[in-house]
C-alpha cells in the first residue's frame, strides 16, 4: 500500500498540477455531474426562455427556458462518457485484435493488418459516418459507430508494440525456457502494449470529444432531451444574430476540453519518453496530427 | 430590335426551343412586356426532376410552369384554369371539361383535347397514383371536340374536382417537347414561366410570353437553392433575395421571422396556415388503448405556451383537426388550458398508481415518442416541451429521433408509441387527411396513422367522404366529434403562413395553397 | 526506382478494388426496405405489391456477389445508380457538386500552406519573435477547437458584427473566402508548427552553425538549405491534412450552405440513402488512395534515403 502511494505521489509529481487538476475537473463532471447543475438540466420554463445572464440562470437559459450552465455541465457529463465507453470499448477490442494479430502472425496478421490498413488510410469520422449510414440514429448506434471507427488505430499501435516485444532477446529466452502462452501475453506483451496505447489514448480522448460533438452538431449523435456540447450549439445557431453567447459558451466548453486531452497527452508522453528528442517528438505529432483533424 | 442584345436572345431561343421563332416573335414580345426586373425568391431543396408525373420534384417550381384543368380558390371553390367551365353528372361519374380555346405550350404546340388526353393517359387509372380517387376510380377518357374532353368514373369520387387543382400528376406538359416514345424530357408547359434552367444551384425562369391570362410583371424569376435557414436569412437581410417562405419552398422557422422582422426594410406578413400539428397515438397499443390515458396525455399539454414560446408566436393553439381555412373544417372548439391536476386524477380514476413513473399491473405508464426532422421540421424542440410536460403527469415519455429510412420502416409497421403528425392542408383536407390518417382500410404507408377504428370509426369517414355536398358538413363534423369524444387525436397547434419581403416587392400575395409558389398578384417595386 | 512506383501503383489499385468492395457491403448492412423508399418516391402511397414489383426490379433479393458484380460494372461505366432521396443520378449529382467541394479544398489547402509555410518561415528567421508565439497559440488552439466553432466565430464577426463578406452559398471568389479559411486555419496552425519544428530542427546542425561563424546570413541558410530539408516532412504533413479536409468539409459545407459532396454525404446519412452514401464513399477512398500513392511518390523523390533504396 505504502509503495504504491508513492509509486502514485511521484507519479502525480511528475505529471504536474494542472494535469492533476484537468483530470480532477474531467472525474467530477463525468461522475457528479447531476449533483453540480444548480437546475435539473432537462427542466422547462418555457415563459422565461432565451433569457440572458442573471442572478438566477449564471449563464442564461436556452430556447425552452432550460438553465445553460446546468446543461453545459450536464453535456460535459455526455461527452466524457460518452468518449470514456468509445475508448474503453476501442482499446479492449483494439487490443485484442492487435494483440492475436502481433503473436499468431502469419496470413490471419497479413488479413487483419489489410483491414486496418485500409480503415486508417480513411479518416475516422467518414467511417463513423458510414456506420451511422448502416446503423441510423440513436445514441448507441453512435458509440457503437465510433468505436468501430476507432478500434483499427488501436490495433495497429498493439499489434506494432507486440511485435516489436515478442522478437526482444529476453521475450525469446522466456519463450525457450517454457513459459506459458498466456504468462508470456499478460505479463509482458500486453503491459508493453498498454503504455503505448494509454498515452495516445489520452490525446484521442480529445479527438474523440470532437467527433462526438461533431456529430451531435450534424444531427447524428445523441438523443433529445439529453444535452450535449455539439447539440447545443447547433440548438443555438438560429439565434446567433441575437444572442451569440449560446453558440459560443459550448464551443468554448468544447475548445477548453480538448485542449484538456491534449495536454494530458503531452504529459503522458514525456513522462514516457522522459528524454524525447524533438525528432521523437515530432513523429509523435505528425502521428496525432493525423487524427487531430477530426472536427 | 435595338434593345435586344445577345443574352435575351439566348435566352428567348432556349426557351423557344428553336431559334428562327424567337427571332420571329421577339418584336411582339416586347410590345406585351408589362415590365422587366428579376424577382429572387429561394427554395430549400432543388427543383430537381420536373417531371409532372412523378413525385420527385418541388412542386413549388412545377406549379410556375404547369398549369392544372381546374384551380383552388380561396375557401376550397374550384375556379376555372385550362378548363373554361365543366359539368358534373348527377350520378358523380362522368365529367366534361370544355378546354380553354387559343392556348398553347411555350414551345408553341397547341394545348387541346388530344394534348390534355395525352397527359392524362400517362398517370391516370396507374397504380402508382391510386392514392387519389379520380385515378383510383377511372374507367374511361374520350375527346368529345378539339377543346372538350371527357372522364368517366367507376365510383363517385366527391374529391375529383379538388384533387384535378393540385399539382403532380395533374398538370400538363407539352406532348412536342416529349420524346418519341412520349417520355418526359424537359420542362415545358403553359403556364407563366418558362424555365431556362435548373439544377443543385437552381432554377432560372423567364416570363411565357405565350401566357393565356395575366403575364407576370416582371420578366425574370431567379429561385436560388439555399439548403440552410440561417444563410437564407442572411442573404436576405444583404438584399440578395427579394421574398421568402413558405411550407416547401423555403420555410422559415419562427425564430428566423422574429429576426428577418427586426431587419430594417424586410416585412414579414402571416396568414392562417391549413394544416395542424397533431400527436397521434398508436391505436394497437395496449396503454393507448385506454382513452383516459390519451385524454390525460392531451390535459398535460400547454398549447398556448408552445405556440407563444417554441412557435414564437406564429401558430394558433387548437384542439380541432382543421384550422378553419379548409373547408368543412367543422365547429371551432375551446382550446383547454393547462391541467395537470386533472390529467393526474384521469389516469387515477383508470388505475394508472404510483408516484413518479405511474403502473398499473405492474405496467409503467411508458411511450416511445418517434420523431423525424425531415417529416415534421421542428418537431426535436416541440418533442422536447411535450416529453417534459407529460411527465409531470406521471407519464415516462422517451423520445427517438429517426432517419428518413428508419420512419419509413417504423411508421408503416406502427413501431411507435406516439408520433408527430402534420394534415396535409389545402387543397387535400379534409378529405385527404381523414382517409389517409383515420380510415383503417387505407394503406397510408409512411404517412402513418393517428388513429384508426375499424368497428366505430370506418362507417363516420365512409359516409364523410361518400356525401354530397349537402350532407357533407354534417358527416365530416360526426367524424370529427367521434375523434374529440374518444380522445383519439391531440391537435396541438395550426401553424401559420410566413412569408417575409423586401420593399422591392410592392404587393404580396399569398398563394392559394402551400404547395405552391406566390406569383399572381406579386408587383415589384 | 521504377520497381518502387510500379509496386505503389498495384498496391494503390488492390486498394481501390479493396474500397469498392468495403463500399458495396454497405448494402448488404441496409436494414430499412429499400423497395419501399424507392416505391415512395413514384407515388405518395405505397401499397406491398409494388413493394414487391420494385424488388424484383432492382434485384434486391438475387445473390451478393452478383448484385455486387453489377454494381461494380456499372460503376465503372459511370452509373452509380439513382438516390433514394431525390431520385436524381448520383453520378450527376456528384459533377453538380464536385466544384464547390474542390474550390474548398483547394483553397483551404492553398490557404494552409501559405499560413503555414510562412508563419513557419517568418518564425525560423527570427527565433522567439511575436511569429514564434503566434505559432505557438495557434497550434495549441487549433488542435483543439472545433471547427463548426472557429466557422461561427468568422460568420459571427465578418458576417454578423461587420457585415463584410457573404456568410452562405458558393457564388463568387468573395463568398469563398470564409470557408476556405474556416478549413484552412486550423491545418494551417498545425503544419506551421511542424515546419516550424523541423526548421528549427535544421537550424541546430552543426553545418548551419558553421556556415553562420562563417558569417552567412540567417536568411541565405534557410533559403538554402534548411527549407529544402525541412520539405519533405512539411509536405508529407500538408498532404496528410489535405486529405482530411474532406473530413472538415463534412461541417464546413453545412454550416455555409455550400452544395459540395461533403454535404451531400452527411445528407445521405441522415437519410439512410445508401446508394448516395456508397457512391460517395468511394469517391472518398479513391480520392484518400490517390493523395497517399502521390505522397508516397513525392517522397520517393524528395527523400535521399528513399531514393537510394529504390534504386538498389
Amino acid at each position: 500500500m505504502g509503495a504504491w502511494l508513492t509509486t502514485t505521489s511521484t507519479f502525480a509529481r511528475r505529471l504536474g498540477w494542472l494535469a492533476i487538476l484537468i483530470i480532477a475537473t474531467y472525474l467530477m463532471l463525468a461522475l457528479f455531474a447531476p449533483y453540480l447543475t444548480p437546475y435539473p438540466p432537462n427542466a422547462q420554463d418555457l415563459m422565461s426562455a432565451n433569457q440572458s445572464f442573471s442572478a438566477q440562470h449564471l449563464l442564461g437559459t436556452d430556447h425552452l427556458g432550460r438553465d445553460t450552465l446546468s446543461r453545459l455541465i450536464a453535456g460535459g457529463q455526455t461527452t466524457l462518457v460518452a468518449v470514456a465507453v468509445v475508448v474503453v470499448l476501442a482499446m479492449f477490442i483494439g487490443v485484442v485484435i492487435g494483440t492475436i494479430s502481433g503473436y499468431v502472425g502469419g496470413w490471419i496478421d497479413e488479413i487483419i493488418m489489410r483491414i486496418t490498413d485500409f480503415m486508417l488510410s480513411i479518416p475516422s469520422l467518414i467511417v463513423a459516418l458510414a456506420m451511422i449510414g448502416i446503423f441510423g440514429l440513436g445514441y448507441w448506434n453512435m458509440v457503437a459507430a465510433l468505436t468501430i471507427a476507432w478500434i483499427p488505430s488501436y490495433a495497429r499501435i498493439t499489434r506494432g508494440v507486440v511485435v516489436a516485444t515478442v522478437h526482444q532477446p529476453h521475450i525469446e529466452s522466456l519463450w525457450v525456457l517454457g513459459a506459458s502462452r498466456t504468462r508470456l501475453i499478460a505479463f509482458h506483451l500486453l503491459p508493453a502494449a498498454l503504455r503505448s496505447i494509454l498515452v495516445y489514448a489520452s490525446v484521442d480522448a480529445g479527438v474523440l470529444a470532437l467527433a462526438v460533438a461533431t456529430l451531435s452538431f450534424l444531427g447524428l449523435g445523441i438523443q433529445p432531451p439529453m444535452s450535449e456540447w455539439g447539440e447545443m450549439f447547433v440548438d443555438a445557431m438560429p439565434y446567433l444574430d441575437v444572442s451569440p453567447r449560446q453558440v459560443v459558451l459550448p464551443g468554448l466548453a468544447l475548445t477548453f476540453t480538448v485542449a484538456g486531452f491534449n495536454y494530458l497527452g503531452e504529459r503522458l508522453a514525456s513522462l514516457d519518453a522522459p528524454r524525447a528528442i524533438s525528432g521523437r517528438a515530432l513523429r509523435t505529432r505528425l502521428a496525432n496530427a493525423r487524427k487531430l483533424l477530426v472536427s | 430590335m435595338a434593345s435586344f442584345n445577345r443574352r435575351d436572345f439566348l435566352l428567348h431561343a432556349l426557351a423557344a426551343g428553336t431559334v428562327a421563332p424567337a427571332i420571329f416573335s421577339s418584336t411582339s414580345v416586347f410590345a406585351q412586356s408589362a415590365g422587366t426586373g428579376t424577382l429572387r425568391v429561394p427554395t430549400a431543396r432543388e427543383a430537381n426532376d420536373l417531371n409532372p408525373w412523378k413525385y420527385s420534384g418541388l412542386w413549388v417550381v412545377s406549379s410556375l410552369i404547369y398549369d392544372p384543368l381546374v384551380s383552388y380558390g380561396p375557401g376550397g371553390k374550384i375556379v376555372p384554369a385550362l378548363a373554361e367551365s365543366w359539368t358534373v353528372s348527377d350520378d358523380g361519374l362522368d365529367y366534361v371539361f370544355n378546354l380553354r380555346k387559343g392556348v398553347v405550350f411555350s414551345d408553341g404546340a397547341p394545348f387541346d383535347a388530344d394534348a390534355a388526353l395525352w397527359n392524362l393517359k400517362h398517370w391516370i387509372g396507374q397504380s402508382d397514383h391510386s392514392w387519389l380517387s379520380v385515378s383510383a376510380n377511372f374507367e374511361a377518357m374520350r375527346k368529345i371536340d378539339d377543346t372538350t374532353i371527357g372522364i368517366k368514373l367507376k365510383a363517385a369520387a366527391p374529391p375529383a374536382l379538388i384533387e384535378l387543382t393540385t399539382i403532380n400528376p395533374m398538370r400538363f406538359l407539352s406532348p412536342a417537347s416529349a420524346d418519341a416514345a412520349g417520355n418526359y424530357v424537359k420542362p415545358v408547359g403553359t403556364g407563366r414561366w418558362v424555365v431556362v434552367n435548373s439544377n443543385a444551384n437552381g432554377s432560372e425562369l423567364v416570363r411565357n410570353d405565350k401566357y393565356w391570362g395575366d403575364k407576370p410583371d416582371h420578366d425574370r424569376l431567379s429561385i436560388p437553392v439555399i439548403p440552410e435557414g440561417r444563410s437564407r436569412v442572411a442573404a436576405m437581410r444583404a438584399g440578395e433575395l427579394d421574398m421568402m417562405g413558405g411550407s416547401f419552398a423555403a420555410k422559415i422557422s419562427p425564430q428566423e421571422a422574429e429576426t428577418l422582422k427586426a431587419a430594417p426594410g424586410i416585412t414579414v406578413v402571416t396568414d392562417m396556415g391549413t394544416d395542424t400539428i397533431v400527436l397521434g397515438f398508436n391505436p394497437t397499443r395496449e396503454i393507448l388503448k385506454d382513452p383516459a390515458v390519451r385524454e390525460a396525455a392531451g390535459l398535460c399539454l400547454d398549447r398556448a405556451a408552445i405556440a407563444k414560446v417554441v412557435m414564437a408566436g406564429y401558430a394558433d393553439p387548437t384542439v380541432n383537426l382543421f384550422p378553419p381555412s379548409v373547408p368543412y373544417a367543422g365547429r371551432r372548439e375551446p382550446v383547454p388550458g393547462r391541467n395537470v391536476e386533472a390529467a393526474k386524477q384521469a389516469l387515477e380514476a383508470a388505475g394508472w398508481t404510483g408516484d413518479g413513473t405511474r403502473q398499473k399491473n405492474g405496467v409503467p405508464l411508458a411511450l416511445e415518442l418517434v420523431i423525424s426532422e425531415d417529416a415534421v421540421p421542428g418537431s426535436r424542440a416541440l418533442s422536447e416541451v411535450i416529453q417534459s410536460q407529460l411527465n409531470e403527469a406521471g407519464f415516462q415519455v422517451s423520445i427517438r429521433q429517426v432517419d428518413h429510412v428508419t420512419r419509413h420502416d417504423d411508421i408503416p409497421n406502427m413501431k411507435y408509441d406516439m408520433s408527430l403528425f402534420i394534415t396535409n392542408g389545402a387543397p387535400y383536407d379534409p378529405h385527404g387527411s381523414i382517409t389517409i390518417f383515420f380510415l383503417s382500410t387505407f394503406t397510408s404507408g409512411t404517412d402513418g396513422k393517428m388513429f384508426v377504428d375499424a368497428k366505430n370509426l370506418d362507417p363516420l369517414i365512409l359516409k364523410a367522404l361518400a356525401a354530397d355536398e349537402a350532407d357533407r358538413a354534417a358527416a365530416y363534423q360526426a367524424v370529427l366529434d367521434w375523434l374529440r369524444d374518444n380522445h383519439a387525436i391531440c391537435p396541438i397547434y395550426h401553424a401559420k403562413r410566413i412569408w417575409a419581403h423586401t420593399e422591392r416587392v410592392a404587393t404580396f400575395v399569398f398563394p392559394t395553397t402551400e404547395y405552391e409558389m406566390p406569383d399572381k398578384g406579386i408587383v415589384l417595386a | 526506382m521504377s520497381r518502387i512506383v510500379l509496386r505503389r501503383f498495384l498496391s494503390a489499385l488492390v486498394l481501390m478494388v479493396f474500397a469498392s468492395i468495403a463500399c458495396f457491403s454497405i448494402v448488404t448492412a441496409f436494414p430499412g426496405n429499400v423497395a419501399r423508399v424507392i416505391a415512395e418516391m413514384r407515388s405518395s402511397t405505397v401499397s406491398d405489391e409494388i413493394v414487391r414489383q420494385i424488388e424484383v426490379e432492382y434485384g434486391l433479393n438475387d445473390p451478393l456477389p452478383l448484385r455486387y458484380l453489377h454494381w461494380a460494372g456499372r460503376a465503372l461505366s459511370g452509373d452509380l445508380g439513382e438516390s433514394l432521396r431525390t431520385g436524381q443520378p448520383v453520378a450527376e449529382a456528384l459533377i453538380e457538386r464536385a466544384p464547390p467541394t474542390v474550390t474548398l479544398i483547394i483553397g483551404g489547402g492553398l490557404f494552409a500552406l501559405v499560413m503555414g509555410a510562412g508563419l513557419a518561415f517568418l518564425g525560423a528567421l527570427v527565433p522567439g519573435s511575436i511569429f514564434d508565439r503566434i505559432i505557438h497559440v495557434l497550434s495549441l488552439v487549433g488542435a483543439s477547437a472545433p471547427k463548426f466553432f472557429v466557422a461561427a466565430l468568422l460568420i459571427y464577426t465578418f458576417g454578423v458584427a461587420f457585415r463584410l463578406l457573404p456568410t452562405y452559398g458558393f457564388g463568387g471568389p468573395l463568398s469563398w473566402i470564409l470557408p476556405c479559411i474556416s478549413i484552412g486555419i486550423i491545418p494551417g496552425s498545425i503544419l506551421s508548427r511542424v515546419a516550424r519544428v523541423a526548421l528549427a530542427e535544421e537550424m541546430s546542425r552543426q553545418y548551419v552553425v558553421t556556415a553562420i561563424s562563417k558569417g552567412l546570413s540567417r536568411r541565405r541558410i534557410l533559403m538554402h538549405d534548411a527549407v529544402p530539408n525541412a520539405l519533405p516532412v512539411t509536405i508529407n504533413a500538408f498532404a496528410m491534412h489535405f486529405a482530411f479536409m474532406v473530413q472538415a468539409a463534412l461541417v464546413i459545407e453545412p454550416i455555409f450552405a455550400w452544395p459540395g459532396i461533403a454535404a451531400y454525404f452527411v445528407e445521405a446519412v441522415r437519410f439512410r440513402d445508401y446508394q448516395v452514401l456508397q457512391s460517395c464513399l468511394l469517391v472518398f477512398c479513391i480520392f484518400f488512395i490517390l493523395v497517399n500513392l502521390s505522397v508516397d511518390l513525392i517522397s520517393v523523390t524528395l527523400d535521399p534515403k528513399q531514393r537510394q533504396k529504390g534504386l538498389a
